[in-house]
């Protein structure tokens, strides 16, 4: 009948100091000065309920600054402290750390940013003023409520796993078995090197891929603490940083180390079916090796292609082949996990520039498998090195497309971002082309030239001195891929020239090369299962760009590679090795720290109506169905507020975030009520 | 069981009763009634020495009493006019405890709902625009008036209806619209017995912890939100919860504490018993609530759905607006 909840709440909590509020306003050297009037927002704070010191400083950031508050922190007994300056992703953590050098818990500390969200957006320095004031005493009314908490610490498992087994991955687990860490190593498909195993030679080196490659792949399989498990897909995930378990299901490869000859067990295939190693430029049989030299060095079998007829186990005496072989699930045990899960070239849509109409319209992936030796058609073009053959590259095929000018995608959104490589890689591939074709006329048909990175625009250059011709065009109106009236051509590409003065240009030329994106390997499950944020490009975020470059925002998950974005290898390798650096300091902390704003259930009051598990994005909330009532999972839980703000009785609090403290916080923000009545009320009631 | 509330009256060691009337429809002085026969063994113990819907009490009559004459005042309804607030101070000053009772004087109630609309407006509807009223002359009230008799002093109507905690310091409070007879029997034993929890404006007494849910008996699906209908539209499915049905039912964001009346009677829960658990914002946390286990992906889907609530004020924050972050149109 009686109800001691809300006493609880309101009542001073044991333990807890009363509030006796400093508040410091920073002037940022006039960023913020110049706006706000900030000797007026510290005088205003300083009648707000509980504020005992209020002072301004020109950079409270400096050690002068930080030593300020401390001082004051000291001299004045104060137990809540607000600094108004600049953003909390700058700050914050400077502030807190000076809060606890004065002996405070540092969680008692409450940043507002008068910088960015003020004095930085707002030009009339009446309103800048008002805002800032409002936004501090609405700090100073939810520091009064504001409660030490202790960060969290979780022990690390120290082993990692790396997802993806393209050049990014292979490049992670060799760094992070360097640092004596342990690694797994998964690739979905039944051979390593990914993406970079498919390119003939790269730049800016001009060295052949797949021996760089091998170099890499040999350091990773030799390595001791490195596993490898190849055609192995993740099926579930749980755990959070530090303890993750992840559940993976591994293909049957069908094929061991006993098997001896593959050639002969591959010769034996009667089954057929498109190559996708060579972008669908040659046949392979259903038990195959894409390429000599990869890894596994044994082949795999392709169960929707195989029929099981035998003939490979006759071919090779039965030995090292087995057609029942059955996938297995295998639990990987790990405390990081970084993303290494690559990129897919843009496959354009048919009729698109004329590509799967036109034979001629290939893309720069599949030149750079006929210019592979060991490619399909063995390094040849179907042209004499004597012929005068026309050439052309089209830049931006699945990049920089314009809504609406551009037709959409099957997800009904347009490729709008620049896929970065592929002007280098055109380049790259047109001064290889006019090397090796003396003869050659190569057109390059472009919106803009992005050779941006070290030694990419010498190609440009290079391509220039030899003879490469630059049409410029205009997104808004792409070329058009015709066939030659005449019948002469196997195409001709129109388009008004934008270096010419828009003059229409007409191209007659034996093969276009289609310079496509780069658009994430379709990764959604591991996107819905590690929460993930991803970019409006479908490529994986990471927490910010600059100061946390190769960080999921789910804590203990890193990026490595195309999976954050288009890069050339160069970038992903560096990305990778970050990831790997990243990881390792992790592990080798022994114990992570996290912040202490995680949800927690009333029991006394939680009725369990279930919405929170509905909402919860993290799956951290689980229903004790014997008592009826939810229980949060302290280790998976990210504080990411969602079920306490769904939950209709309040049952679920987040800690440092708590309704009273919010509502504090909203009541000052909404004003000119303070509070809930005279009994909480500290200045005005309504009438 | 009347009594005229003078002194000279009462019996020894009896308590001091007494129940005070606002802003309010009467409906909570008929809830004491609802204790039935208990009145019987009330009185045996108890004195009502305030009860102006029951019995003649001059302003006099309690302004006479000591302070802290009175042992225990139920008081109802909430502050709207000047002369509500003065009552309620002179009734704070002559009781020992004062509670604020059922949904008007502890959240605002039905009556605070005005509040979304200026004085000007509500004079305007009740006065000119009211399509039942025949009002020639135009007449408004007056807070002054001239009559050959003397001049009158009338009460001035506050633009927004408060709560009885936001005029006076309140003890306790009994949520409901009206508070269920069993737990007002419970509340008065309590007092009775002098088992009653430390005084606190935020206290609830003659309700439990958890939310209306815990005492219906609908089972949830945990299905989302598909469509929100209108009570007199559709017939619930039994024993299937009314929100996931897509009635609104303000059971998860109320205090329990009724036996879940409404949803009972095939009716969504209102949600006159206030916030549930530690929620300060009964309609923001039902919002919320809703908000996420509507079944909508897209910003248009959302929209949709949101469109299909009727009077989403006066849904959300039926008897809880005075208490509400929102509070008053401004």
């Amino acid at each position: 009948m009686f109800d001691a909840t809300d006493s609880a709440a309101s009542g001073s909590t044991p333990g807890v100091q009363a509030p006796r509020v400093g508040v410091f306003v920073c002037h940022c050297g006039g960023n913020i000065s110049d706006v706000v009037d900030v000797k007026r927002v510290a005088e205003e704070a300083a009648r707000m309920p509980d504020v005992v010191f209020t002072t301004t400083h020109m950079f409270h950031c400096s050690d002068p600054g930080q030593a300020l508050i401390e001082q004051k922190i000291r001299e004045h007994a104060l137990t809540r402290v607000v600094v108004a300056a600049c953003s909390p992703t700058l700050h914050q953590i400077t502030f807190r750390r000076a809060v606890e050098r004065a002996g405070l818990n540092q969680y008692l500390f409450e940043h507002v940013n008068i910088r960015e969200h003020v004095s930085w957006v707002i030009e009339d320095k009446e309103a800048a003023t008002a805002k800032a004031s409002r936004l501090v005493r609405a700090a100073v009314n939810r520091a009064r409520l504001l409660v030490p908490l202790d960060k969290r610490r979780i022990p690390i498992h120290p082993a990692a796993l790396v997802i993806g087994g393209g050049v990014a991955g292979l490049m992670a687990a060799r760094d992070l078995g360097d640092r004596g860490m342990k690694v797994t190593l998964i690739e979905n498909r039944p051979f390593l090197g990914g993406r970079m195993a498919q390119l003939w030679n790269v730049f800016p080196t001009n060295e052949e891929a797949r021996p760089l490659l091998s170099d890499l792949v040999r350091d990773v399989v030799k390595h001791p603490l490195i596993t490898i498990l190849t055609g192995a897909h993740v099926v579930n995930s749980e755990g959070v940083v530090g303890d993750f378990k992840t559940k993976i299901k591994i293909d049957a490869r069908g094929v061991d180390e006993r098997l001896t000859y593959p050639g002969n067990a591959i010769a034996a295939c009667p089954e057929e079916t498109i190559s996708e190693f060579d972008f669908a430029l040659s046949r392979r049989k259903a038990i195959y090796m894409p390429y000599p030299g990869c890894f596994p060095p044994i082949p795999a079998i392709d169960w929707h292609t195989c029929t099981k007829c035998g003939k490979c186990v006759a071919a090779v005496g039965g030995k090292g082949i087995n057609l029942d072989a059955k996938p297995r699930e295998l639990t990987l045990h790990s405390g990081v996990i970084i993303l290494a899960t690559g990129y897919d070239p843009y496959e354009p849509l048919l009729g698109e520039y004329g590509y799967g109409i036109f034979p001629k319209v290939i893309t720069l992936q599949q030149l750079h498998r006929m210019l592979d030796p060991e490619g399909p058609t063995a390094g040849a073009l179907p042209f004499d090195s004597n012929t005068p053959v026309r050439i052309g590259f089209l830049h931006c095929v699945g990049a920089r497309q314009i809504d609406g000018v551009n037709a959409p995608q099957p997800d009904g959104k347009v490729k709008d971002y620049c896929a970065r490589t592929c002007c280098t890689a055109a380049m790259h591939a047109a001064v290889a082309l006019r090397e090796r074709f003396p003869k050659s006329h190569i057109t390059s048909f472009y919106q803009d030239m992005r050779t941006y990175g070290r030694g990419h625009e010498e190609y440009y250059e290079q391509a220039s001195q030899l003879g490469v011709l630059f049409v410029r065009y205009s997104p808004w109106h792409p070329p058009r891929v015709d066939k030659d009236r005449a019948g002469k051509w196997p195409v001709v590409v129109r388009t008004n020239d934008l270096l010419t003065d828009g003059l229409p240009i007409e191209v007659p030329l034996d093969l276009l090369v289609l310079a496509t994106g780069v658009v994430p390997h379709d990764i959604s499950e591991l996107v819905t299962m590690y929460s993930c944020a991803v970019g409006y490009d479908s490529f994986l975020l990471e927490v910010h760009p600059k100061l946390r470059p190769v960080e999921l925002a789910v804590s203990g998950v890193f990026l490595a590679g195309c999976c954050q974005g288009p890069m050339d290898i160069t970038e992903a390798c560096s990305a990778a090795s970050a990831a790997a650096s990243k990881a390792a300091a992790m592990i080798s902390q022994g114990q992570v720290e996290m912040d202490p704003f995680i949800a927690s259930v009333d029991e006394e009051v939680c009725t369990g109506c279930q919405t929170c598990l509905t909402v919860c994005p993290y799956d951290a909330i689980v229903r004790d169905e014997a008592r009826g009532l939810a229980i949060v999972s302290e280790a998976l839980c990210t504080g990411c507020g969602t079920c306490a703000a769904a939950c209709p009785s309040s049952a679920i609090q987040q800690a440092g975030f708590n309704d009273r403290q919010v509502r504090a916080e909203i009541d000052v923000l909404l004003g000119p009520v303070v509070g809930r009545g005279p009994v909480q009320a500290p200045a005005e009631v309504v009438t | 069981m009347t009594t005229n509330g003078a002194t000279s009256d009462r019996q020894p060691g009896k308590l001091r009763l007494g129940m005070y009337w606002a802003s309010s429809c009467g409906g909570c002085d008929i809830s004491l009634l609802e204790i039935g026969e208990h009145l019987l063994e009330l009185i045996e113990v108890a004195d009502i020495v305030l009860w102006p819907c029951v019995a003649d009490f001059k302003y006099r009559t309690v302004a006479d009493y000591p302070d802290g004459y009175i042992d225990v005042c139920l008081f109802n309804g909430g502050i709207r006019s000047s002369e509500q607030e003065q009552i309620a101070r002179l009734v704070r000053r002559k009781s020992r405890t004062l509670v604020a009772y059922g949904a008007c004087a502890m959240d605002g109630g039905i009556p605070a709902l005005a509040n979304l609309k200026s004085t000007r407006e509500i004079f305007d509807a009740v006065y000119h625009s009211n399509p039942s009223l025949q009002n020639p002359g135009h007449v408004e009230p007056q807070t002054h008036w001239a009559t050959p008799q003397g001049d009158l002093e009338l009460p001035r109507l506050y633009p927004q209806v408060l709560r009885l905690a936001d005029v006076v310091e309140v003890d306790y409070q009994i949520p409901g619209c009206p508070p269920v007879g069993t737990q007002v029997w419970k509340v008065l034993q309590a007092v009775v017995a002098g088992e009653v929890p430390a005084r606190n404006a935020a206290v609830r007494v003659g309700c439990d912890n958890r939310s209306v849910c815990d005492e219906c008996h609908r089972e949830k699906r945990k299905v989302r939100i598909k469509e929100f209908k209108r009570p007199h539209l559709a017939i619930p499915e039994p024993n299937w919860c009314l929100l996931e049905q897509g009635f609104v039912c303000l059971g998860a964001s109320t205090r329990s504490g009724c036996g879940a009346l409404c949803p009972k009677a095939e009716l969504t829960c209102r949600g006159c018993y206030g916030s549930a658990g530690l929620a300060t914002d009964q309609g923001t946390a039902m919002l919320s609530a809703i908000g996420s286990v509507m079944d909508a992906v897209t910003e248009e889907r959302a929209n949709e759905l949101v469109g299909q609530i009727a009077d989403p004020t006066g849904t959300f924050y039926r008897f809880s607006l005075a208490s509400s972050t929102l509070k008053a149109h401004r």
